[in-house]
């Protein structure tokens, strides 16, 4: 089977002003993450691992365009790639009810009735395992577990190939932790849908995902097949970051 | 309907603020209201007959001067007060909304400028920029509502501006930007609402000054020309009779306080059910 690339990134460099004010006319240009290079291919769960504040949000950020300041190619293969927040807390619009949330990317692309808009958003209520009852509820009712899982739904309702999960689990206790981990591998399967996995969790990562990419202050210092990397590490931070997590 | 009647008990209960503050407006409303259809007698009309007569049954709050009837001034002073009032806050709270929310959420350079601007504009009391402004433009209803109207804006714009401020890099606005909602939409459809707790506290707040600023402006002679009364001005000519009409003054004063009273309460138990909420 011929792998066909979702996405491609090339020597990329990202760049953050830091001092930018109206007295300070010369803002600092830091220098966050230095010749990024990966490849993600169909079906894939890549993941990047390293520590907090190493650049893996800022990496998720340029490849979506948030982050602007950019250099080198980043080659996107898919349309609308889509992302799912870390803190489920903040990625819900308080003021909104849950069947709004789910349908808004459907309204924004428009080509639905509001029946049709409805009944997407309780089908995939239903995917998510959630209920139809959760509809009408606001974010502030739900669960952590309950608002990744409608995160999830909702990046996923305008059936992108590729999502980006941004520590999609962190924020929530072992068990939910589980639960969402085999959901992802689910609507992986049933959608076929390719994820890079952003983690500092290196069990999770290597219960998910099937490759990995290491990264150590804005650099990627070791990628490769889970297994080659986690048996044989080469990089010394590689080995630093498994021995802590086995401990 | 029973959940709903049931809801609407418990955001009452307990909220003694809530509740009076909305007996007292909704009394003071339906006044205002009758007054647009009816007043116990022609405001403006006299009757020589019964000059400075005290309150009795036929003028439950007798009459002034010129022997108008007092009650009917009331209704009709406090409606023109309403209204002015109103179109200040909606003048005031709407271009507020639109230059805090495109400033706070675009930042840059151009809010960094409106910003001060706003700083300076209620670096002085607004009573006494609107004074130096409309004794140069003119009095006037029409004038009295839009300078306080303009003077009303930075306030509101402050207040939505830090709101946007706060929501821009929230997640759910990053999603939103990534599903392709326009920047129109975000700042109106996504951020607007959330911007609620925050708002309706203002617009009470500001309605209140509202009042206080078109009476004291009436007062001092530069706000609604005679013969229309509003609440201001009734006061100014009522102080000219304090000793022979006290009820006047003294009627016209407690309608003023109640308007803001109310209001002031209102919205006082309105961020006690906000914060409850939460």
């Amino acid at each position: 089977m011929a792998e066909q690339p979702v996405l491609e990134i090339e020597h990329l460099n990202t760049f953050y002003k830091v001092g930018l004010s109206l007295t300070a006319n010369k803002a600092r240009r830091v220098q966050v993450l230095k010749d990024v290079s990966f490849t993600v291919n169909e079906g894939d769960i890549v993941g990047l691992v390293g520590e907090s504040g190493c650049g893996k949000s800022t990496l998720a950020k340029s490849i979506l365009g948030i982050v602007k300041d950019t250099e080198g190619k980043i080659i996107n293969h898919t349309k609308h790639p889509q992302m799912v927040f870390q803190d489920p807390f903040s990625s819900l619009n308080p003021a909104k009810t849950i069947g709004w949330i789910m349908e808004e990317p459907l309204r924004i692309r428009g080509g639905m009735t509001p029946e049709q808009r409805r009944k997407t958003v309780l089908e995939m209520l239903e995917r998510v395992e959630l209920t139809a009852d959760h509809y009408d509820r606001r974010p502030w009712e739900l669960s952590g577990g309950q608002k990744q899982r409608v995160s999830i739904g909702t990046a996923l309702i305008t059936r992108p190939e590729f999502v980006i999960l941004d520590e999609p689990v962190s924020a929530l206790d072992v068990t939910i932790q589980a639960q969402i981990l085999k959901l992802l591998r689910e609507l992986k399967k049933d959608f076929g849908l390719s994820y890079l996995f952003i983690s500092h969790d290196l069990n999770v990562v290597y219960q998910l995902c099937n490759k990995v990419l290491v990264m150590k202050k804005g650099e990627i210092v070791e990628q490769g097949l889970v297994e080659d990397v986690y048996n044989n590490p080469q990089h010394p931070y590689t080995r630093q970051l498994l021995i802590a997590a086995d401990a | 309907m029973d959940s709903k009647t049931k809801a609407k008990k418990k955001f009452f209960k307990g909220n003694a603020f809530l509740y009076i503050g909305f007996v007292i407006t909704a009394a003071m409303l339906a006044m205002i209201i009758v007054s647009f259809f009816w007043t116990p007698f022609n405001p403006t009309e006299m009757d020589t007959a019964a000059k400075m007569a005290g309150p009795s049954s036929v003028h439950l709050l007798g009459t002034d001067n010129l022997g108008r009837d007092i009650l009917s001034r009331i209704m009709k002073g406090a409606g023109t007060t309403f209204l002015i009032s109103v179109c200040v806050v909606a003048i005031g709270c709407v271009c507020g909304i639109i230059i805090g929310s495109l400033c706070g959420y675009f930042g840059g350079i151009a809010d960094a400028i409106l910003t001060r601007v706003c700083d300076t504009i209620t670096a002085f009391p607004a009573i006494l920029l609107a004074l130096v402004i409309i004794s140069i433009t003119g009095g006037g209803t029409m004038n009295v509502i839009i300078v306080l109207g303009i003077l009303f804006i930075p306030s509101f714009a402050r207040i939505v501006r830090s709101e946007y401020a706060r929501c821009r890099n929230l997640n759910y606005i990053e999603s939103a930007r990534l599903m392709g909602a326009s920047s129109f939409r975000i700042i109106f459809v996504h951020i607007l609402p959330n911007t609620m707790a925050v708002l309706l506290p203002a617009i009470t707040i500001g309605f209140n000054n509202a009042v206080l600023s078109e009476a004291s402006m009436s007062f001092l002679g530069i706000g609604v020309k005679p013969p229309a009364a509003s609440l201001g001005s009734m006061l100014r000519d009522a102080q000219t009779y304090l000793r022979n009409t006290p009820w006047y003054a003294i009627s016209t004063g407690i309608a003023i306080a109640l308007l803001i009273l109310g209001f002031s309460l209102l919205s006082e138990g309105l961020q006690q059910a906000a914060r409850r909420e939460e």
